[in-house]
């Protein structure tokens, strides 16, 4: 990594920390910071300790001799990680508005009146919702995405890890799911 | 002992068992620590009682530390960040054809470690109990951001990139409802931020999702795993070395007991310390040396005992592990302190005694199946990362069933990874979010005590005990600027 670029870096890494810390210190004040009985007083102390840190992080990077050789962004698999993100942006999405799962109904009724073996079992089947469903998308789609093309992998695995994960903690360990 | 025995009964075992058997996996597979799953185990066992919480997360705790050793050891990439001491020597055997013989030394030392940590955590407890009964308010402070400053000295290269993260805890930590006057404070206006930032969706995000990112930015997703041959080991070869095992301990419980310094930092002293007195060992150090894994193996797992000294007995975690605990106590509504000990001993013999049982399931899982899971540790990282990613929605979700803290757990995996690829350490931030609440509440009160009296300064740092820890943290502060000083006068008086 070149000098200049350190402290490119540097720069943005202070501009960060000092915004935070001068934002926390000035609302902290400006909402009774001032007087130590204040719920704000110690956040005004430590937006303080933030602004005085990141001035800290720039004399560290201009008194820097040797330049480090440290992994820059370009060397790392950007592709990768902006492709999980949006793949896990949409599955937040879908459990947060939980859009009607027309499986929901379907797979309730067939539980009740075709098998209605084992209680367990039946419960199992009975609560399937939008979050099993959506997680074997999920599952796919992010497997799909990383790189794994064999069908004999990706069916089994984002079925049966839903299956899994919701035997293990709806019925067995009783917690709920999203 | 009969007290730590009247905890133990079948299904006491039973739990410890699975926890240890989780602990075993998750260590050894890159990319699952064991922060990771204790955070989830918490999110999971919100249900149960606190024993049975304990006795699980007991088991996944001493066994995932040493379970790190065995993929630093069949691929040197260490499952633990406490593990990485272990591949300097543990690899080299492995290429060797002595897989089998490095986890050998590696199941007998971690058994002696995490055996010799929790008899200093049962006997030290009560007596470090009984000088904490003379803190007060503004000596807890003091405490807390002793820890917090050991942490960012000893996790990160640059201590100003530590501090910062600490701060950046402390600051989450104070968004929500005030402890002392009950006022929303820092909310942005949001609604769901009253109740303040979960503090088990944000260690979730920041140990499991955050290791899902840098997992898939890392191009390179392969690996080679050592042939494990069979061998004839004796006992005694491995005993042989108990005095190193022992030193090591002993190094690594001290170094535990440290609020904040954790066991990666106790592998690498105890490797040091044990490099300088070793003076001919049978194959040079970082060519395979036992020597090198036992000192590694047996000071980190050492370290699990003397970290739980200041937790249990100041509230004070001693590494990221320990501060997650700290979360199940204050999640069932336990409040570790000098109290702890006398107003709940049952709950201290059940950490003792699933402490002492994770030992033995370390053994027996270390000596059989450890050797015989090196095809899951090299399960494809495309799959396993998926179904980390899940697991981590669960964990988030489980605490307070709020799909809310599902994205603050995402948010904060993103802040994770970020930290993580510039360099800034985790463990500080944790401790901050873990300890902030409590910082604040302690100085306020410690500052409102003191401004009645006549002489504010006198009040507040007068005692003794003060005088101490004030002295001991601000010379952990500024131990960078000290250190500079020192070998500035030490340059002038050799001139």
């Amino acid at each position: 990594m070149k000098k200049s670029k350190v402290y490119i870096a540097a720069m943005a890494e202070f501009s960060v920390f000092f915004c935070i810390g001068i934002v926390l210190l000035i609302y902290s004040l400006s909402t009774g910071g001032r007087d130590f009985q204040s719920p704000y007083f110690f956040p005004a102390i430590i937006g303080g300790f933030l602004v005085l840190m990141s001035a800290g992080l720039l004399h560290d990077a201009l008194k820097l001799k040797d330049v480090q050789e440290r992994p820059s962004v370009s060397q790392m698999n950007v592709k990768n990680v902006m492709g999980v993100l949006m793949i896990t942006a949409v599955y937040y999405a879908v459990l947060y508005f939980k859009p009607v799962n027309p499986l929901y109904i379907r797979t309730k009724a067939f539980s009740v009146h075709t098998l209605g073996y084992a209680v367990s079992f039946k419960s199992i089947l009975f609560t399937i919702a939008n979050f099993e469903i959506f997680t074997i998308a999920f599952l796919f789609a992010l497997m799909y995405f990383l790189g794994v093309r064999k069908w004999k992998v990706l069916l089994p695995v984002s079925i049966i890890t839903p299956a899994v994960v919701s035997i293990i903690f709806r019925t067995m360990l009783y917690v709920l799911l999203p | 002992m009969l007290e730590i025995l009247s905890v133990v009964d079948i299904r006491f075992i039973l739990l410890v068992f699975m926890g240890s058997f989780a602990g075993l996996f998750v260590g050894a597979v890159p990319g699952l620590s064991v922060s990771m799953a204790t955070a989830l185990l918490v999110s999971i066992t919100y249900t149960w009682s606190t024993g049975d919480a304990l006795a699980a997360i007991m088991g996944v705790y001493v066994v995932g530390v040493f379970s790190g050793a065995v993929s630093a050891i069949l691929i040197n990439i260490p499952g633990a960040p406490s593990s990485i001491v272990t591949t300097f020597d543990g690899y080299p055997m492995a290429k060797r054809g002595e897989a089998r013989k490095a986890l050998y030394h590696t199941t007998i030392h971690s058994f002696i470690g995490s055996v010799f940590g929790l008899a200093a955590l049962w006997l030290m407890a009560r007596p470090v109990s009984m000088l904490a009964r003379n803190f007060n308010s503004i000596d807890y402070f003091l405490l807390a951001l002793f820890g917090i400053s050991t942490v960012g000295s000893t996790t990160s290269k640059s201590y100003t990139k530590g501090l910062i993260a600490a701060g950046l805890g402390i600051f989450v930590s104070l968004i929500g409802q005030d402890p002392m006057v009950g006022t929303a404070r820092l909310t942005f206006g949001i609604r769901n931020l009253q109740a303040g930032i979960d503090t088990i969706p944000a260690l979730v995000g920041l140990f499991g999702f955050a290791e899902v990112l840098t997992v898939v930015s890392e191009a390179n997703l392969n690996q080679s795993v050592a042939q494990m041959k069979q061998m004839k080991l004796k006992l005694k070869d491995s005993l042989k070395y108990w005095k190193i095992s022992l030193y090591s301990s002993l190094l690594g419980t001290g170094i535990g007991a440290l609020p904040g310094a954790g066991g990666p930092v106790a592998s690498f002293i105890a490797y040091n310390e044990v490099k300088r007195i070793t003076k001919n060992p049978d194959v040079p150090f970082g060519e395979g040396a036992v020597e090198g894994v036992v000192a590694s193996e047996a000071s980190n797992n050492a370290c699990i005992g003397g970290a739980l000294i200041p937790m249990l007995t100041l509230a004070i975690p001693g590494d990221a592990v320990t501060a997650i605990m700290l979360s199940v106590f204050y999640v069932h509504g336990l409040r570790p302190g000098y109290r702890f000990l006398e107003e709940t001993p049952e709950l201290f013999y059940t950490i003792l005694a699933g402490g002492f049982i994770a030992c033995l399931c370390l053994l027996i899982l270390g000596l059989f199946v450890a050797p015989k899971i090196s095809k899951v540790i090299t399960i494809p990282k495309m799959i396993l990362i998926p179904i980390v990613a899940v697991l981590c929605v669960i964990g988030a979700f489980a605490s307070n069933n709020r799909i809310f803290d599902v994205g603050i757990m995402f948010v904060f995996g993103l802040i994770g990874f970020i930290m993580k690829k510039r360099n800034y350490p985790i463990a500080p931030m944790v401790l901050g979010i873990v300890l902030g609440g409590m910082m604040d509440r302690y100085f306020r009160m410690a500052i409102s005590t003191a401004s009645s009296r006549d002489n504010f300064l006198l009040a507040m740092f007068g005692r003794p005990i003060t005088m101490i820890l004030l002295l001991v943290t601000l010379g952990m502060l500024f131990s960078p600027l000290l250190k500079k000083a020192y070998t500035g006068l030490k340059a002038k008086m050799a001139k």
